[in-house]
């Protein structure tokens, strides 16, 4: 029986992130499943790549954005999704901010998500996007103009 | 600039789940060879909307500083496994891996608990326990409900106990609840999370999420209404638990969890549909809850303003 000794860094992103990462993933995926999918596969891959990942944190990060946007591209790719109604689970949040954000490109809205959920600074996001600062920068004004848009009519 | 970070704050009220029972199993399921098979098929990885170059961080294993730290690891490892084995006479397993809660220190007050409970991400084991025994004659004399959940895992509860088998009922592990005397309504709902109730006023719910290694006990004042509960569940975190008054009449109390069983809200108790007519019963969800009526399914569910 394989002995798997969970690397220590791991266990401390997991106890400080996760739950934060698993709430970036729902907002940007719209999806409790794809949502425990990603985060848990990232960590498990984390824990098994040990010391091998110099930065555990913006590792699982970076590789649970990247399995949920493949899991929302599969998606995607079986056919018009249903309209599916708002998650229960919005109604916690705020749900008109998690309709709205849907309604942004993969990359917009990973972009607004990491930079005022996440707090990030924008090299960190781009860092964690497998993208670059400009890249980011450009989504990230390009987002935030659209969900103001998007959610001026109840901001009053 | 400041709304939309205000906005964006509320998220941190959507309940996240645990998530470290999910993340073992996965573990064990790459086993001890092969690194990480499963991020290949997540290909062709996403990039930000200018397809800008991204193929340094699509190579894990390049520079020598990273091969010298997996040869590290690799060798630690090893003294690890070989300790372990000269230390635990080669009994060393998972479940003893219990990383300490990020909340405050867990409350060990063995009577009745309040109704927060404390979360710890406990490391389940899908081997067989250490304690398993083969099963007894009489030991299912009081069968309350059972469930086989997956190939090999099954739940048993009778009238005080609960058992589980992880061998396809060869071996059996008495897992029961310290708090709960009886059974009065139990769900096994996969081969780590189960719930079990005891009637009575109060009335006391325990979740485990580990195969029964721990449980979370809460109790729940319903005061009249201590028939049930019926329980029905739509994820394992996330459900709902309904006490009626035994005697019939139409009152109801209705708490539901969105977080394994921690925390429990209610009671509600309010437009519950009034159908006439004897034999109603409620009964598992289909988005809600199913109202059954003399036999037949009376598709009322719940309409959701109590918990959703």
């Amino acid at each position: 029986m394989a002995v798997i000794e969970p690397y220590e860094g791991v266990e401390a992103v997991y106890r400080a992130d996760a739950e934060r990462l698993w709430r970036a993933i729902y907002a940007f995926a719209g999806d409790a499943e794809i949502a425990s999918d990603a985060v848990a596969e990232a960590f498990a891959q984390v824990l098994n790549r040990g010391a091998a990942v110099r930065d555990p944190a913006a590792w699982t990060w970076r590789t649970a954005f990247r399995i949920s946007a493949g899991a929302l591209k599969a998606r995607g790719a079986e056919g018009p999704v249903v309209a599916a109604p708002a998650e229960h689970l919005d109604r916690y949040g705020d749900p008109d901010l998690l309709a709205a954000l849907r309604l942004l490109p993969d990359a917009q809205r990973a972009a607004v998500i990491l930079f005022y959920y996440a707090d990030l600074p924008i090299r960190d996001i781009a860092a964690r996007l497998g993208s670059n600062s400009l890249a980011v920068r450009a989504n990230l004004s390009r987002g935030r103009g659209r969900l103001r848009q998007l959610l001026g009519g109840h901001d009053g | 600039m400041d709304d939309l970070r205000q906005r964006f704050a509320t998220l941190d009220r959507v309940p996240a789940p645990d998530l470290w029972n999910e993340i073992e199993r996965r573990l064990e399921g790459f086993g001890s060879t092969t690194p990480a098979g499963r991020l290949v098929a997540v290909q062709p990885e996403w990039r930000g909307a200018r397809g800008e170059r991204s193929r340094r961080s699509s190579t894990p294993f390049r520079s020598r500083r990273q091969i010298a730290l997996l040869v590290a690891a690799a060798l630690i490892a090893t003294l690890l496994v070989g300790g372990a084995f000269l230390v635990g006479s080669g009994l060393v397993r998972l479940t003893s891996v219990v990383p300490p809660s990020p909340e405050a220190p867990h409350a060990t007050s063995p009577g009745p608990s309040p109704v927060v409970g404390s979360p710890s991400p406990v490391i389940a084991a899908t081997a067989t326990p250490l304690n398993a025994f083969p099963a007894r004659p009489g030991m299912f004399d009081q069968l309350r409900d059972w469930r086989p959940v997956s190939d090999t895992v099954g739940w048993v509860a009778t009238s005080s106990a609960v058992y589980r088998t992880t061998d396809r009922g060869v071996t059996w592990s008495d897992v029961r609840p310290q708090g709960s005397a009886t059974m009065s309504a139990t769900a096994f709902l996969d081969a780590d999370t189960t719930y079990v109730a005891s009637g009575g006023s109060p009335a006391t719910i325990e979740a485990t999420h580990d195969g029964g290694a721990s449980w979370v006990p809460v109790n729940l004042e319903v005061g009249a209404t201590s028939g049930g509960p019926v329980f029905s569940f739509q994820t394992p975190l996330h459900g709902f638990a309904t006490f009626f008054d035994p005697d019939g009449a139409n009152q109801r109390a209705v708490y539901g969890t969105v977080d394994g069983g921690v925390t429990w809200s209610g009671p509600k108790d309010g437009s519950v549909p009034t159908i006439a007519g004897g034999g109603e019963k409620l009964s598992d969800p289909l988005g809600g809850f199913l109202w059954q009526r003399a036999g037949k399914f009376d598709n009322q569910p719940f309409d959701n303003r109590f918990f959703l």
